[in-house]
């Protein structure tokens, strides 16, 4: 049996653990039956580790539950990025990491047969000069050495160190950046630069923010680069729309991410060229991603994308060609509700706001899919005069859930 | 250029800062081990201190009783490609700008031209995000910024003037505490204590696009300011306590969906759980108005204040439907 380790080859098989202690929380070691009791044990126990100071054990009926207990707006980086920073190496790796940085500290420039014996002359080790000049080559690649020649010699020397890279501007970059690792896409990689800087953030909060994204950040870097170079993928989802957990395997042309601010969601919008239909795919569900041959018909999905997103509330295209139309009117007392006016504007995303009369106003808007509307509508609650949609489903809906909810609370 | 890379490992900074302090002065086996468990995950020093101080990785020379670097003065790490192309990418975000002039920009420009875009603002489209953000390409807006940025660093004072959201017109000393950015509103907020109120939990809130002049006062402030501890101590004792029947995939949605606040859950029966959801005064609102959105799916049991509040909202919307449901 192997020790255990707190780093990690994989980042995907811990991905799926963490997001499952973060978002739900209530799960026991009995509900985790994809592997094994023992392969929970190692993953709940790293994830302790990681995370200590923000871990929940609880005992309860279902026995011991661990939950991942964060209050996002009051965080000043995303403590998730610690999963990021726990890939495993081996002593080679981390000895010639350093060797790297004292060796060509002052500017100098080496050969990699020059570096293998600098190492053994001022560290008394001895690597084979093959290793050192592999190790030599990801650096490159990682834009952490850069080379030269001089005849036939390649030379090997550091990029300059951050102060000297960006000139007269480190400071202020160093503020954008304590924003940006929590606000922007791949935060993490500027929560890396923040640790290189020996600094933290102390001047902003992000309100909104759902530190679960970034378990997703290795899957939407292939999706990213998969639009850059428009390109077919094929990827394995694991969706749970039906009873029991579904994975699934196909193509599709990936066109957009799609972000919401309020679910905790993010889509890959996408054309499926099999069944001719756009297609919208939760990231934290797609398990893996191969990037395919270019898609010649790249620019036109694209666009004809662009020419629909107006009639997509969310990230649904509706199951049948008709649009669905929606309208609802409020009571508003002007003057002293007005807010409620400056929501439906705001968030209303397109729809049309019109004043009827003294204290009445109508909210009206068709799209794909109406049914996308409901929990949105439904934030009016109290003040909501009529609902009236093209499609009698929602109305039977919409009216039910109210008595349901009037029901539930015994007002009924 | 990979995202998970060992270069980006807490072990190497945590041998990152054990190196640079052993090149200056020799350094115990305790010492070490406090760096490991300050800077390292729980589990850390138990991995880290052998190899280190065992000779695994040939890093340190013990003379027996204290241990030296090798290494006699590394360098800090470049940027990496990967850094670079964050940053490159992030130029054509119009709240990075907000940071820099012109000119730095086109220096920031010119420091990163060989660095690949990760993606660009058009490859994401935040469907569910507000209209009417802030005008982050203002000038005026940029210049109020930059200046509030200062001061929170310094911790000084400042002056502002600004449009409260009834349009009066509010002028007072501030001691600005952070930058909040809501992502849903896509809106920056400065979160502040007034001068004369500097020892009260009650931080006031100021949009940034309501603000009219904004200037530094030369008072610094000396004493540490417990900003978590205040926001904590406004928390409401008892936590909204909600029902959730798992229909519609509701306990999915609602998981997600309070994912951003400090909840905790448990299972009741096979079919229902019961989440508690830690708020305050501020977020109060817009946590009632989310969980009415999921329906007769949830159910507010607590505490009673929020459960008041939730029951006159829909008693107000059933009188108002009393016609349509005394017929059906």
């Amino acid at each position: 049996m192997s020790e255990f380790q707190e780093l990690i080859k994989s980042f995907q098989k811990s991905r799926n653990y963490v997001r499952d202690f973060l978002v739900y929380g209530f799960k026991s070691r009995d509900d985790f039956t994809v592997k094994s009791g023992r392969t929970y044990d190692n993953e709940r126990r790293r994830i302790e580790s990681w995370l200590s100071e923000y871990i929940r054990t609880d005992y309860g009926t279902q026995g011991k539950t661990v939950s991942i207990a964060l209050d996002s707006n009051l965080l000043d980086t995303n403590p998730l990025y610690r999963v990021w920073k726990s890939r495993s190496f081996t002593a080679n790796d981390i000895m010639l990491h350093f060797f790297f940085l004292d060796l060509f500290h002052a500017g100098e420039s080496y050969t990699a047969d020059e570096l293998t014996n600098l190492i053994v002359d001022r560290y008394g080790v001895l690597f084979e000069s093959q290793l050192v000049r592999k190790k030599a080559n990801e650096y490159v690649k990682e834009g952490i050495l850069t080379t030269g020649r001089k005849g036939r010699k390649l030379f090997y020397s550091l990029n300059p160190e951050p102060a000297r890279s960006f000139p007269g501007i480190l400071p202020q970059l160093l503020h954008a950046i304590r924003f940006c690792q929590l606000a922007t896409p791949f935060g993490f990689i500027g929560s890396t630069i923040l640790d290189s800087q020996k600094t933290g953030n102390g001047i902003f909060l992000v309100k909104h923010g759902y530190c679960g994204f970034t378990l997703e950040d290795e899957i939407l870097s292939k999706l990213l680069q998969a639009i850059r170079e428009q390109r077919t993928i094929r990827l394995l989802n694991q969706s749970n729309r039906t009873a029991r957990t579904q994975e699934e395997k196909f193509s599709v042309v990936p066109l957009q991410i799609f972000v919401s601010t309020r679910t905790g969601r993010r889509f890959l919008c996408g054309y499926q060229t099999k069944i001719r239909r756009f297609t919208t795919l939760r990231l934290d569900q797609i398990q893996n991603v191969v990037l395919l041959e270019p898609y010649a018909d790249y620019e036109y999905y694209k666009n004809k994308l662009k020419n629909n997103l107006p009639f997509c509330f969310g990230v649904s295209f509706g199951i049948s060609h008709e649009m669905d139309t929606v309208r609802m009117t409020l009571s508003v007392r002007q003057g002293v509700e007005d807010y409620i006016i400056t929501r439906l504007e705001r968030e209303g995303r397109g729809g049309t706001v019109t004043r009827i009369k003294q204290d009445i106003w109508s909210y009206e808007i068709t799209v794909f899919d109406g049914n996308e509307l409901m929990p949105w509508i439904r934030t009016f609650i109290g003040r909501i005069l009529s609902f009236e949609s093209s499609n009698p489903f929602l109305c039977r809906k919409f009216y039910q859930d109210i008595r349901e909810m009037a029901q539930m609370y015994g007002l009924l | 250029m990979e995202l998970f890379s060992e270069i980006y490992n807490c072990y190497y900074q945590i041998v990152d800062h054990i190196l640079k302090e052993a090149e200056k002065h020799p350094l115990t086996k305790e010492q070490i081990h406090r760096i490991c468990t300050d800077m390292g995950f729980s589990e850390s020093s138990l991995y880290i201190l052998p190899k280190l101080t065992g000779g695994e990785w040939k890093l340190l020379s013990f003379d027996g009783t204290s241990f030296q670097s090798l290494t006699a003065e590394h360098a800090s790490m470049p940027f990496t490609l990967l850094q670079r192309s964050w940053i490159r990418t992030l130029i054509q975000d119009e709240r990075f700008r907000l940071f820099f002039t012109d000119e730095e920009l086109t220096a920031l420009e010119y420091y990163t031209e060989n660095a690949e875009i990760l993606w660009n603002s058009d490859d994401f489209h935040y469907y569910d995000q507000y209209k009417n953000g802030d005008d982050y390409a203002s000038l005026a807006y940029r210049q109020h910024f930059q200046t509030l940025l200062t001061a929170i660093s310094r911790r000084q004072y400042v002056h502002i003037s600004y449009q409260s959201m009834k349009g009066n017109r509010i002028t007072h000393r501030y001691l600005p505490l952070k930058l909040e950015y809501s992502v849903k509103n896509d809106q920056f907020r400065l979160l502040a204590v007034p001068e004369n109120e500097r020892h009260s939990i009650y931080v006031r809130t100021i949009n940034l696009c309501g603000i009219q002049e904004v200037r530094l006062l030369p008072r610094h402030d000396e004493e540490d300011f417990e900003f978590e501890n205040v926001i904590r101590k406004s928390y409401y004792h008892e936590p909204v306590r909600l029902l959730i029947k798992n229909r519609r995939n509701a306990l999915e949605r609602a998981m997600l969906h309070f994912a951003n606040y400090e909840k905790q859950t448990r299972k009741i029966d096979e079919d229902t759980w019961e989440c508690l959801i830690y708020y305050n005064n501020s977020t109060e609102t817009e946590l009632l108005i989310e969980v009415l959105s999921f329906g007769p799916a949830v159910r507010v049991t607590g505490p009673e204040n929020f459960l008041a509040q939730v029951k006159k909202r829909l008693w107000q919307q059933a009188t108002l439907f009393s016609a349509k449901f005394s017929h059906s």
